[in-house]
C-alpha cells in the first residue's frame, strides 16, 4: 500500500517475512515482514516496548524468531550464529570492553579473525571516521559519553559489515550532543553506503535521519514509509497521536470523494484528505496538527472557544483553546491569558482523516 | 549521627579482634602461664615452634590439602556461576537451591554422613575425601563470589564480542574472563581459608592425614600451651594476608576497570 | 557441538547430588538398617526410629540445637543491626576495608577461635583478671568458662559476620532518600529505622538469620571444646554413636531427626520473616 514511498531503485538487502517473536505468554513482535534496501537509512520509531529492539536483536542473532524468515543478501539467517552474521550493532549503552584500550576495542574484531596485517591502519582509519584518532590509547571510562558513542560506532563500522544496526545509541546524551551526533551519523552512513537500521523513540531524530521511518505498535508495523508521509499523512490515530503535538478528533465519515472526505466530528463537518479505504459510514480520525491552526484568517473563522491553558515555550507559545468541548493545541507567537475568547482558522485541506488504531 | 556510627563500628571491631589480641599477646608473652598480668616479652614460643617438626608436618599438610581446595571451588564455582547467569536456563532456581545444600546442611551431619558412605563403598578416608568434602562446602561460597561479580557485568559486552564476531568460547576468554579474574581469585582463596579453617570435616574424613587443626585440636584438649599461641598467630597471620592480597588484587582490577557506566 | 552455558550447571549438580543428597539418602536408608556382630546389615527396621522415639536425651539434645541456633539468630540480629547500618554510612574506601575487617575473623580456624576465647574468658584471663584488678569482684567468675553462657557468647561471636553482611547487603540497596524523606515527613530516626529501614531490609535479616541458625545450630564443636559439662549436643551424640558404640542405625535417624527440626524451624523462621510488607516490596521489585 505504501511502495510507492520506497526507493525503488536500490537492491533489497534484508528480507523479513512473517516474523514472530514471543517472551513466555508475551507477544514481542507479532508477524512483521520489513524490507530494508542497501544504503538506506531505515528507522524503528515507536514506544518503549513496541517490539523495535527485539525487531534488531533478531536481525544480530541474539533472539531467535519463533516463526518467519530472515533473509540477508538472499541467503537464510535461521542458523548462522551472531559472531557469523555480516551484521555489526551499536548498542544503546555502548557496550565498550572496560578492559581494553580504545584502539583494542576498535581492532578487537580484526584481532578474532587473525591474519589481517593493517590493524593498526584500518583501526586509525575508523577511529578517524568519528575523529577520535586521538583517545586510541585511553581506556573507555575516561571517556565522554559522546566520545563512547564514536568509538562504539568506529569499533562496528571497522569490520565492514553489510548493515549496521544501532539500538537507540544517542539516547544517553544530552539535547546538544545529541544533535551533533545525528548531522554525524548521518554524513558517515552516506559516506559508508552501509545501510542502517536505528532504533529510537524519539521521532524528530527518526526524521532527522531517516529515509524510510518504521512506525511500530504492539509488535506490529503500524506505516513505513518516508518521513514526510508518515508526518503528512499518518496511517492510523496510534501514529498521528505518536508523531507531533496533533489534536485528534474522533468522527464518522459522511461522504468520500476522490482523496478527500468528509467527516462529521464535535466540531463539525470538515473536508480534508482521508486515508485510502476508509468509506462513508466508517469511524475515523481527523488529525489536526497546531501548525494548521491559525488566529488569523479569512473569512468566517472555523472554530471559535476560549483558551483554557498556555506553555511559554521561549520563542512560542503553545496554546489550548477549549471548542465544542475538544481541546485543540496551536502555537502562537504570544503568551494568552487564560479564558480568552479566540477565533481559529484551519487550513483544512492539510489536515488528514485517518483510521483508528485496533 | 555520625560519631555514633562510628562508635558502633569501633566497638564491633573491638568484640571481634579480642580475643586474637589476646590470643596475639600471650604468644609474646614471657612466661608459661596463660596468665594476666603479662610478664615480659619473648620469641621463644616462636623458636619452639619452629623446631617442632611435628607442627611443620602437619601446617605443610594443611597447606597442601588447601590448594586444591582452593582450585576445585574456583572452578566449580565458575561452571556454576556461568550457568545461573545463563540465559534460558530454565532450571536456575532449583539449581540455586542445590548450590545452597552444601551451605545450610550442617558440616558436622554432612561429614558423618560421608562418612558412612565412604567406609561402605570402601573409598578410604584421607586427603583425597577431605579435599572433596572441603571443596564441596566451599562451593557455595565460591559460586557467590564469582556470580555476584557476573550479574552485575553488562550482559551486552558478550552480545557484544558475539557481534563482532567472537565464537562463544572467545568471547568467554577475551571479555568474561578478564572482567571476572578477581573474582576468581577471591573464590580459589576463600577455598584455601576454608580449608585452613575446617576442623570439623577433617575430624570425620581425614583418616590417618593430619592437618594442622585436627593436631592442635588433640592437643587442645588437654592443656594450653604458649608455643600453640604462637601457632595460632602464625595461622592467623598467613591467612591475614592471604585475604589481604586477594582484597588487594581486586581492588586494583577493579580500579583499572572502573566501569565506564 | 551444541554443550551451551546452562550445561555447565550438570557437573556442578552431579557433584552436589553425589556429595551431599547421596550421603543424605544414605543416611536415610541405613537408619532401618539393623546391626550385628559390629555389621551393618540391610533390613527395613524401626528399631533404632523406635528407640529415639522414646529417648528424651535425644530430643532434649534437638531441642537445644533448636534453642542454640535461635538464641545466636537473636542476638546477632541484635548486634548486626546498628554495625550492618553504620557500616553503610562509610565512604566507598572505608567499606573496602570493613569488609576485610569483617571477614578476617571469619576466616580464622575454628580452632584458633575457640582457643582465644579461652584464653580471654578463662579463670586468670583477660576478663576476669580486669575486673578483679578494677575491684568490681574478688573472685574470678566461673561462668564465663565452660557453660551456656560461653557457647552462646562464642556462637554469636563466630557468626556475628554473617548476619552483619546479610544486612549490610540489603541496607545498601534501601535508596537513602527514602530515609531522607521520612525524616522530611517528621519520622524520628528510631521511627525511621522501624517503618523504613527494617521493612526494607528483612530480606537480608531473613538470609542472615537462615544461615546464623544453620551454622550454630549444627555446630558440635564449640560446645564441646566450651560448654564443659553443658556441652554436650545432639551431633556430639551422634559422633559417638557412629564411633565409639557402632550404633549406625541410630546415629543416622539421630541425624536424620536433628535435619528436618531445623529444616522445619528454619522454614517457619524464613517465612515468617519474608510475611513483612517490606520483604515482599522488596522481593516483588526483583
Amino acid at each position: 500500500m505504501e511502495k510507492r514511498t520506497e526507493p525503488a531503485a536500490s537492491p533489497l538487502l534484508l528480507a523479513m517475512r512473517g516474523i514472530v517473536k514471543t517472551f513466555g505468554r508475551s507477544v514481542a513482535v507479532d508477524g512483521i515482514d520489513l524490507d530494508v534496501p542497501e544504503r538506506a537509512f531505515l528507522t524503528l520509531l515507536g514506544p518503549s516496548g513496541c517490539g523495535k529492539t527485539t525487531v534488531l536483536r533478531m536481525i544480530a542473532g541474539f533472539e531467535t524468531p519463533n516463526a518467519g524468515e530472515m533473509r540477508l543478501d538472499n541467503t537464510p539467517l535461521a542458523d548462522v550464529p551472531p559472531e557469523r552474521r555480516p551484521v555489526n550493532t551499536v548498542f544503546q549503552s555502548y557496550a565498550l570492553f572496560p578492559h581494553l584500550t580504545v584502539n583494542d576495542n576498535v581492532a578487537f574484531s580484526l584481532k578474532l579473525r587473525g591474519g589481517v596485517a593493517d590493524i593498526a591502519v584500518r583501526v586509525r582509519r575508523a577511529l578517524d571516521a568519528v575523529h577520535m584518532a586521538d583517545f586510541g590509547q585511553r581506556y573507555p571510562h575516561q571517556l565522554s559519553g559522546g566520545q563512547q558513542q564514536r568509538v562504539a560506532v568506529a569499533r562496528s563500522i571497522i569490520a565492514e559489515p553489510r548493515l549496521l544496526l544501532l539500538d537507540e545509541p544517542l539516547s544517553a546524551l544530552d539535547r546538544k550532543m545529541r544533535g551533533h551526533l545525528q548531522i554525524e551519523l548521518k554524513a558517515l552512513q552516506r559516506r559508508l553506503g552501509i545501510a542502517f537500521v536505528y532504533v529510537t523513540h524519539d521521532q524528530e531524530e527518526a526524521f532527522a535521519l531517516s529515509d524510510i521511518v518504521v512506525v511500530m505498535n504492539k509488535g506490529r508495523i503500524a506505516q513505513k514509509a518516508d518521513p514526510q508521509t508518515i508526518y503528512n499523512r499518518p496511517a492510523d490515530s496510534f501514529v498521528a497521536d505518536f508523531i507531533g503535538n496533533s489534536t485528534l478528533v474522533e468522527g464518522r465519515v459522511l461522504e468520500r470523494r476522490g482523496d478527500a472526505a468528509t467527516i462529521e466530528t464535535a466540531l463539525g463537518a470538515i473536508t480534508a484528505p482521508a486515508a485510502e479505504g476508509l468509506a462513508a459510514g466508517d469511524a475515523a480520525m481527523l488529525v489536526i496538527r497546531p501548525e494548521l491552526l491559525s488566529t488569523r484568517g479569512e473569512g468566517e473563522a472555523t472554530f471559535t472557544g476560549s483558551v483554557s491553558n498556555c506553555v511559554f515555550q521561549g520563542e512560542r507559545s503553545m496554546i489550548q483553546a477549549e471548542v465544542a468541548g475538544v481541546p485543540l493545541r496551536f502555537a502562537a507567537e504570544t503568551p494568552y491569558a487564560v479564558g480568552t475568547p479566540v477565533a481559529l482558522w484551519l487550513d483544512a485541506s492539510r489536515s488528514f482523516i485517518t483510521r483508528i488504531a485496533a | 549521627m555520625r560519631r555514633a556510627s562510628l562508635c558502633v563500628l569501633i566497638v564491633a571491631a573491638a568484640f571481634l579482634y579480642l580475643p586474637l589480641v589476646v590470643l596475639t599477646a600471650f604468644s609474646f608473652n614471657d612466661s608459661a602461664l596463660m596468665a594476666f598480668p603479662l610478664s615480659g616479652f619473648t620469641f621463644e614460643w616462636y623458636r619452639e615452634l619452629a623446631q617442632n617438626d611435628n607442627f611443620l608436618k602437619g601446617f605443610v599438610t594443611s597447606f597442601l590439602i588447601s590448594q586444591p581446595v582452593g582450585i576445585l571451588a574456583m572452578l566449580f564455582g565458575l561452571m556454576a556461576s556461568l550457568a545461573l547467569t545463563a540465559p534460558g536456563f530454565r532450571w536456575r532456581g532449583l539449581f540455586a537451591v542445590l548450590l545452597l545444600i552444601p551451605f545450610l546442611v550442617p558440616k558436622s551431619v554432612l561429614s558423618i554422613a560421608q562418612a558412612m558412605i565412604m567406609s561402605r563403598i570402601g573409598f578410604e578416608r584421607g586427603a583425597t575425601a577431605l579435599i572433596l568434602a572441603q571443596s564441596l562446602v566451599a562451593l557455595p561460597f565460591a559460586t557467590a563470589l564469582i556470580s555476584a561479580v557476573m550479574v552485575r557485568l553488562d550482559p551486552r559486552l558478550i552480545e557484544a564480542a558475539r557481534d563482532l564476531g567472537a565464537s562463544p568460547w572467545q568471547a568467554f576468554l577475551r571479555v568474561l574472563l578478564p572482567q571476572i579474574r578477581p573474582a576468581l581469585s577471591g573464590a580459589y582463596s576463600v577455598g584455601v581459608i576454608l580449608s585452613l579453617a575446617d576442623l570439623t570435616i577433617a575430624m570425620f574424613l581425614a583418616g590417618r592425614t593430619q592437618p594442622l587443626s585436627l593436631m592442635v585440636a588433640s592437643e587442645f584438649r588437654r592443656e594450653l600451651r604458649p608455643d600453640l599461641n604462637a601457632m595460632q598467630v602464625v595461622v592467623l597471620v598467613l591467612t591475614a594476608v592471604l585475604v589481604g592480597l586477594s582484597e588487594a588484587y581486586r581492588r586494583r582490577r577493579l580500579h583499572k576497570l572502573a566501569a565506564n557506566a | 557441538m551444541m554443550v551451551r552455558q546452562r550445561h555447565l550447571a550438570l557437573p556442578v549438580a552431579a557433584a552436589i547430588v553425589a556429595g551431599c543428597l547421596a550421603p543424605l539418602a544414605v543416611l536415610v536408608a541405613f537408619s532401618f538398617y539393623e546391626v550385628e556382630d559390629f555389621d551393618l546389615v540391610p533390613a527395613f527396621s524401626f528399631r533404632a526410629w523406635g528407640e529415639l522415639a522414646v529417648s528424651s536425651t535425644d530430643w532434649f539434645l534437638i531441642g537445644k540445637a533448636v534453642l542454640s541456633g535461635l538464641s545466636a539468630t537473636v542476638f546477632t540480629a541484635i548486634l548486626g543491626y546498628p554495625v550492618a547500618l553504620a557500616l553503610t554510612r562509610l565512604a566507598t574506601s572505608g567499606k573496602g576495608l570493613a569488609i576485610i575487617v569483617l571477614l578476617t575473623p571469619l576466616y580464622t580456624g575454628e580452632i584458633v577461635r575457640i582457643y582465644a576465647w579461652r584464653i580471654v574468658l578463662g579463670g586468670e584471663g583477660l576478663v576476669n583478671t580486669l575486673l578483679q584488678g578494677l575491684g568490681v569482684i574478688d573472685e574470678p567468675l566461673k561462668f564465663l568458662l565452660f557453660s551456656p553462657f560461653t557457647i552462646g557468647l562464642v556462637l554469636t561471636y563466630n557468626n556475628l559476620p554473617y548476619m552483619v553482611l546479610a544486612i549490610w547487603v540489603s541496607a545498601e540497596m534501601v535508596d537513602r532518600r527514602l530515609i531522607e524523606a521520612a525524616r522530611d515527613l517528621g519520622a524520628r530516626p528510631v521511627d525511621a529505622f522501624f517503618r523504613v529501614i527494617f521493612p526494607l531490609t528483612t530480606p537480608g535479616l531473613a538470609a542472615g538469620s537462615l544461615t546464623v541458625f544453620a551454622l550454630a545450630a549444627g555446630e558440635m564443636l564449640t560446645p564441646s571444646l566450651l560448654g564443659g559439662t553443658s556441652g554436650s549436643t545432639a551431633m556430639a551424640l551422634v559422633d559417638n554413636l557412629f564411633g565409639t558404640a557402632f550404633d549406625w542405625p541410630l546415629a543416622s535417624a539421630l541425624a536424620l531427626a536433628l535435619l528436618a527440626t531445623l529444616f522445619l524451624v528454619a522454614s517457619a523462621m524464613a517465612g515468617l520473616l519474608l510475611r513483612f510488607k517490606g520483604a515482599r516490596a522488596v522481593m516483588g521489585r526483583v
